[in-house]
This record gives structure tokens, C-alpha cells and sequence, in this order.
């Protein structure tokens, strides 16, 4: 394998391992709020749902910033 | 005299009983978590005989192997492309494995779901995988897909949303009218959800 594809292959997985951990922080965070909250028997609290919209919130403002950045160049 | 009629070295990845085992073997648990299919019984025995059936698909395949996997659906096997084939399916799987049932907490995850799509969109533009007109796409759809949730977390109580409905409602062209209830609008949004995760994994590979 040529150096430029071993680069092209590196740069792919790491692209890959970023999105890959970014779903899984989110997926596992919200699986263990749903575990809890089944263990203690209960529904999900308002606490519990302020804090998921705070974080798509605090998400969208990531991926704006992201847009602005990489539109300035 | 040269043979006219030789046989291609290698094979498809689609034409492989090895890979079609593990799709056997993956995906009947798959179904009965994630989608849990009224009246498939996937429980207990039901469920380990499926995996062993997938399992013996693989190693039928495995022993009467003839040819190499050189392509998949046409694409010519590279390295990339057997990192994407290694590393998808974790993430399906992982993304499948909730223990969600109700809607509410179905909503839940919803609402994590979005979160990791646009952290990846993020990350994608940041890695120079999408342009910003894509990330912009994805911001807008994600948008809708949260206007969704809204409404459908406004079905079980939560507040009204401001979000304007008709736009996601347009992604569906057959919709003979907008859902009444919070599952409705879940399963809408999930559609799109689905679809934008769908998006990202193709270009995280």
C-alpha cells in the first residue's frame, strides 16, 4: 500500500473513531438515564429532560460554530 | 492454450455465505430489541437459534470457501473499505442496543440521537468529510427532526413548541395528515432522524 492511501486510510478511521465516540458518549448517556429511571420504577424527570434539550441546544450551537468556522475559512 | 472462460479471482461480498451468516446471526436480535416485532417471539431459545443458524451459515461459508472477497456491491475491496465494513456494524449495533421501551423514553433517546447527529456533522466538517452547505443541510433537517420531538414531547405533557410543523411534515409527500399523537410524531421524526444517521455513517466511512 502506497503512503498516500495508508494516509487516506488513517485519516478515514479517524474520522470514523471521532463520529464513532461522539454516538456513542450521546447513545450511552441517554441509555443510562432510561436504565435509572426504569431501576427506580419512575418516568423520566423534568431535571432529566431539561438536560437533553440543554444538550441538543449546547449540540446545534457546536455545529454552528463548526459552519461559521470552516465558512470564514 | 489459453483458458477463455476463466473464472474472476475474486468474489462480492453480497455472494459470501460467510457474511450472509452473520447477517442471519446479528439480525434477528437486532429486530426483537430495537423494532420489537409484535408476535416474533426472538426470546430465550428462539433467539439463541437464530444466532446458531447464523453462525453455521458462516462456517459453511468458511469451509467451502472458493474465492477470495474482492468487491463489495461492485466497489473493489480496499483497506478503507473493510475498516468501514468492520467498524458500521458496531455502530448499528451499538446505536440499536436501548433499553427504551416506552414512548417516552423511545422520545428520550430520540433527543440523544439528534445530539450525536449533529456532534458528528460537526466533527465530519471539522475532518473536511462534508462541505458547509451539507452541514447546513443537516443543521436544517436536524431542526425539523427536533421540532418533531417537540411536538410529540408536547403530547405527553411537555410545553408547545413555536417550531413551524408543516416542514417536517413535508419530507413526507404520501402524509395524508399530520400525527395526533406522540408516537405519531416520534415515529415521523424518527424517519428523518434515521435518515440523516444513515447520511453521516456513509460519509464518516
Amino acid at each position: 500500500m502506497s503512503t498516500v492511501s495508508t494516509i487516506h486510510v488513517l485519516r478515514d478511521l479517524a474520522a470514523l473513531a471521532l463520529v464513532t465516540s461522539k454516538f456513542i458518549a450521546s447513545l450511552e448517556r441517554a441509555n443510562a438515564v432510561i436504565a435509572r429511571a426504569q431501576a427506580e420504577g419512575r418516568e423520566i424527570t423534568r431535571e432529566e429532560w431539561d438536560t437533553a434539550l440543554a444538550l441538543d441546544d449546547a449540540a446545534r450551537a457546536r455545529l454552528d460554530a463548526e459552519i461559521a468556522k470552516a465558512a470564514a475559512g | 492454450m489459453e483458458n477463455q472462460t476463466e473464472e474472476p479471482e475474486g468474489k462480492d461480498l453480497f455472494a459470501s455465505r460467510r457474511f450472509w451468516g452473520v447477517v442471519v446471526a446479528v439480525l434477528g436480535p437486532i429486530l426483537n430489541q430495537y423494532f420489537g416485532i409484535a408476535g416474533a417471539d426472538l426470546e430465550g431459545l428462539t433467539n439463541t437459534i437464530v444466532v446458531l443458524a447464523g453462525a453455521l451459515i458462516s462456517l459453511w461459508g468458511y469451509v467451502s470457501r472458493r474465492k477470495r472477497i474482492t468487491s463489495v456491491a461492485g466497489v473493489p475491496m480496499t483497506q478503507t473499505t473493510k475498516l468501514v465494513i468492520l467498524v458500521l456494524p458496531l455502530l448499528v449495533l451499538y446505536g440499536c442496543a436501548t433499553p427504551a421501551k416506552t414512548t417516552e423514553e423511545r422520545l428520550y433517546y430520540a433527543y440523544a440521537s439528534l445530539v450525536a447527529v449533529r456532534d458528528s456533522a460537526a466533527t465530519l466538517l471539522s475532518a473536511g468529510r462534508i462541505s458547509v452547505d451539507e452541514a447546513k443541510k443537516v443543521q436544517a433537517k436536524a431542526d425539523d427532526v427536533r421540532c418533531g420531538l417537540d411536538l410529540a414531547r408536547s403530547q405527553l405533557g411537555g410545553p408547545a413548541p413555536a417550531c413551524d410543523r408543516a416542514r417536517l411534515t413535508a419530507y413526507f409527500k404520501d402524509l395524508a395528515q399530520p400525527p395526533t399523537t406522540a408516537a405519531g410524531w416520534l415515529d415521523l421524526s424518527s424517519r428523518v432522524l434515521f435518515d440523516l444517521e444513515r447520511q453521516l455513517r456513509e460519509k464518516g466511512g
